[in-house]
């Protein structure tokens, strides 16, 4: 059901991607194709908000599939899995770099899916210079962004259920999203003349860290693309601060999976 | 190789599941575990396995203590009452699966254990499509597969029809002549008169000897014919006659 559920949302995030792509006439840079598919075009008002939040539909997809990927070892074979399982923490450790793995394959499929699109659309694709340093910082905050999702999923998961845990998830996701709101009202940016105190604040939030067109640096590698708005975030602190949630809940994962106790057979069916 | 249960408790939720356990179990013999239900023999086998944390005391393995010196007991082979392999695979597969966390057999072995409980393993089916008692059968097949010394059986014969049930008992006997420490959880009074060479009888999460369940436990065992004697009894005599 949940591979059914991803097979519709995938091919619905490319159609999403694809309308952004329309804009341009003959050709297109792939700078602006990752852009594009990282919400270049974000500002911190409701209607890009909402946006921001269908876009995610792409990602959260993931979630859906992966978010039970370790979790599932904790359902009804449980009992047979962790009776031969001499160290919980290196096997836990290897699901989570499968779900590194499987991370960075959705990321191509999906791009790979984008730049097809592109093509059917009679769109040149020109790799300007730039393009190659922005997808690899792309796929590294992506992948990172899914593999903590995915990883907290999977650990809340042990504690209730697969369905409670994807809502909390996707829930926290959301309201950090809508929380991106306050710095068009009460902590204004775009129309604030000093904004460094309230870009400040917001970098707390992770979705902010999502919108590579928010980050300057982004803009020294692609020459071709000018920068909309008056946000500018450091790229090294996007990936010192995603690496950091990432080894906070990987090490969360680790303590989680130790301390469980195999009794409850299956949250899923209640069984014991 | 011996198995000591040193003052086990365990609270869960502020119930006492455990409560003071102390026990021994020996290579090459099949202990009979008894109680009502709820009374505290899947916990005590879970306990035991180390899929389960202890709140007090200690469970050794010859001189090495569980959760200290290894986090689960090593080499055993374990079936739970309700708990399932993954639906979706075939029982060949199921078994391959769980063969690679340990990667101690190949498909040889796999097939060996699926003939031996009567299941066939080209059975293109999954898990899902199976019936209860192949279910079950696929269990014990996961539970042998890999020849543990040591085996905790929870409810073996449960779902079985004749036939099945004394499969399940051949092969019990077997495992127990190849030396494995046995311990079978069961509601199945013939099981244990059949098969178990000592009884421990379990209620509210203590071992109980002199309680009325446990007198008359002992009163129907001996109508069987079984040769008490404080709760243990050699009946390998009678058990080579049967096996």
């Amino acid at each position: 059901m949940k591979a059914q559920i991803a097979l519709c949302i995938v091919p619905t995030g490319f159609g999403i991607l694809s309308g952004y792509i329309t804009r341009y006439n003959k050709e297109v840079f792939l700078s602006d194709i990752i852009l594009n598919s990282s919400f270049y075009d974000m500002a911190v008002n409701f209607d890009y908000l909402y946006q921001f939040a269908v876009r995610m539909a792409l990602f959260i997809a993931f979630n859906l599939i992966f978010g039970v990927y370790i979790y599932k070892n904790f359902c009804t074979a449980s009992v047979y899995v962790f009776s031969r399982n001499s160290n919980r923490t290196w096997w836990f450790l290897k699901q989570c770099i499968h779900v590194v793995f499987y991370g960075i394959v959705y990321m191509l499929l999906n791009l790979t899916g984008t730049l097809v699109i592109t093509m059917i659309m009679h769109v040149t694709i020109k790799i300007d210079a730039g393009a190659w340093q922005l997808l690899i910082l792309y796929f590294l905050i992506y992948t990172l962004w899914l593999y903590i999702t995915t990883i907290m999923i999977n650990i809340l998961a042990m504690y209730t259920n697969s369905a409670s845990s994807f809502a909390i998830v996707s829930g926290i996701q959301l309201l950090l999203i809508s929380l991106l709101g306050l710095f068009n009202t009460v902590f204004p940016i775009e129309t604030n003349p000093d904004p460094e105190r309230n870009i400040k604040m917001m970098l707390a939030n992770p979705m902010a860290h999502l919108i590579l067109g928010w980050h300057d640096n982004v803009f020294e590698a692609a020459d071709n693309v000018k920068m909309v708005f008056n946000i500018t975030i450091d790229i090294k602190y996007t990936m010192v601060y995603f690496i950091v949630l990432a080894a906070l809940i990987t090490i969360t994962g680790i303590i989680s999976v130790n301390r469980y106790d195999v009794i409850i057979s299956d949250h899923e069916t209640g069984g014991n | 190789m011996k198995i000591k249960v040193i003052d086990v408790s365990k609270k869960i939720k502020k119930n006492i599941i455990l409560d003071n356990i102390n026990l021994e179990f020996n290579s090459g013999k099949v202990y009979g575990l008894v109680g009502k239900n709820g009374s505290g023999k899947t916990m005590l086998l879970r306990a035991l396995s180390g899929l389960m944390h202890i709140d007090e005391g200690k469970i050794m393995l010859d001189d090495r203590i569980l959760h200290k010196d290894f986090p689960v007991m090593p080499g055993i082979g374990i079936t739970i009452e309700n708990a399932g392999l993954y639906p979706e695979f075939t029982g060949f597969n199921n078994l391959k699966i769980l063969a690679k966390i340990n990667n101690r057999i190949g498909n040889n072995e796999i097939r060996s254990a699926m003939e031996r409980v009567g299941l066939d393993p080209d059975d293109k089916r999954t898990v899902r499509k199976y019936s209860l008692g192949m279910k079950q059968k696929i269990v014990i097949a996961q539970a042998i597969m890999e020849k543990p010394d040591i085996l905790f059986l929870d409810e073996p014969t449960n779902a079985l029809d004749t036939a099945g049930v004394g499969l399940v008992r051949n092969i019990i006997m077997e495992e127990k002549r190849r030396g494995a420490i046995i311990v079978l959880a069961s509601h199945n009074k013939t099981d244990i008169e059949l098969l178990a060479d000592e009884i421990i009888y379990i209620e509210n999460g203590k071992i109980k000897e002199g309680t009325y369940e446990y007198i008359n436990y002992v009163y129907i065992m001996r109508m069987y014919g079984y040769n008490w004697n404080n709760g243990n009894s050699d009946r390998s005599g009678i058990q080579e006659k049967l096996f």
